[in-house]
């Protein structure tokens, strides 16, 4: 998947145009609630077979810190 | 297997939700749960009061006389009282005979699977002939008003099973599963309801699979056999991803929450009292039933229509 795939994939998950998500956004400037991390988990597992642990994704401060586990 | 279900008058729609939590849209609310709407009990209202209510609605819709019946089980973590047992209240209110047994036990999602197996094996060992299985929650009354994410999902309600000898020939054999270092993912504490959303949705995904397969080979079935899953009702994100993690066709498996929400103990007796009134059940098909939430616990089986 490449970096702009990716940022598609996360423009879906949280409603926002691509342009808002750069992977140095702060991800409470775009609605980093319980359904947007639950979003990323199933999307890491669906998409990539990677689990991420509550406790992780509660360390997620960026856009980058998502796009990291996308490999 | 003969089943009715009773849901609280007092209705919470997205359009109420949005009003409150302001940074949200009735649609992703819809889009994200596939719950348009939930029922929540009123102040004085109590699970026994449903549970009450969905045994009348069993009693009249499908012809079972209270006399008939020598067993009565409730599943519930929102009991009435601390003691009594809320069974002996509903022995007494429901007409059921001096002579029968009741007892409460103390399961989330997982319940209405463990209550199928006890049942069972009451059935089974010649203890009792007719069972009444309730299963009634009021998790609304544990929820936090700023608690978004627990409000938008739960919903109150009851359902009532009878389990009678013919039902529990068509039950199968059961996989069962326990991890208390998990308790604290769905707690209630200081009388509010407090839960690991992350935390809850990976345990999910892990215990599935492997209990599919299990329950599969304890009833000596392939995936193929199996003509539709109809698990706990969490929220449709959960199930869609679990569906897609387990590569289960659409259209064998059920997912229909859209105006009672997650309600706990009662959504699989729910969905197949639904399946049933939609003419989706015919006679021989096998159904693969799994809960899997609060404890954490979680329980499968296969039954035969």
């Amino acid at each position: 998947m490449t970096q702009d795939e990716k940022i598609d994939t996360l423009a879906e998950i949280f409603d926002r145009d691509v342009a808002e998500l750069r992977p140095d956004v702060e991800l409470d400037e775009i609605g980093w609630d319980s359904m947007a991390m639950l979003s990323v988990i199933a999307m890491a597992k669906t998409r990539f077979n990677k689990k991420i642990t509550g406790a992780q994704i509660r360390e997620f401060k960026t856009v980058q810190d998502i796009l990291n586990v996308m490999e | 297997m003969k089943i009715a279900y009773e849901l609280p008058a007092t209705v919470l729609d997205n359009a109420e939700l949005v009003r409150v939590y302001a940074d949200w849209t009735e649609d992703k609310i819809w889009d994200k749960t596939g719950i348009s709407s939930r029922h929540v009990a009123a102040s004085d209202e109590t699970a026994v009061d449903l549970a009450e209510r969905a045994a009348r609605r069993l009693f009249r819709e499908q012809g079972v006389a209270p006399d008939s019946l020598d067993f009565l089980m409730l599943c519930t973590q929102s009991p009435a009282y601390r003691l009594p047992t809320s069974a002996c209240i509903l022995q007494d209110r429901l007409g059921l005979p001096t002579t029968a047994g009741a007892l409460d036990f103390n399961l989330g999602c997982s319940g209405f699977i463990y209550g199928l197996s006890l049942a069972k094996g009451l059935v089974c060992s010649g203890a009792a002939k007719s069972i009444l299985l309730l299963t009634a929650e009021t998790y609304t009354k544990y929820i936090a008003s700023e608690d978004r994410s627990t409000r938008t999902i739960f919903g109150d309600g009851a359902a009532a099973t009878l389990i009678d000898e013919a039902t529990a020939a068509k039950i199968g054999a059961f996989s069962f599963g326990t991890d208390g270092s998990g308790a604290e993912r769905l707690i209630v504490r200081d009388g509010h309801l407090s839960m690991d959303g992350p935390e809850i949705f990976n345990f999910t995904l892990d215990i599935v699979p492997r209990t599919m397969e299990d329950v599969l080979v304890k009833n000596n079935l392939s995936q193929g056999d199996i003509d539709l899953y109809v698990f706990h009702q969490a929220n449709k994100f959960m199930l869609d991803t679990i569906r897609k993690v387990n590569g289960l066709p659409r259209d064998k498996f059920y997912v229909n929450l859209e105006t009672t929400g997650n309600t706990v103990s009662s959504t699989i007796p729910i969905a197949l009292r639904q399946l049933e009134a939609d003419g989706r059940l015919q006679a021989g098909m096998k159904v693969m039933l799994m809960g899997f939430g609060v404890g954490l616990s979680w329980g499968a089986t296969v039954i035969t229509i």
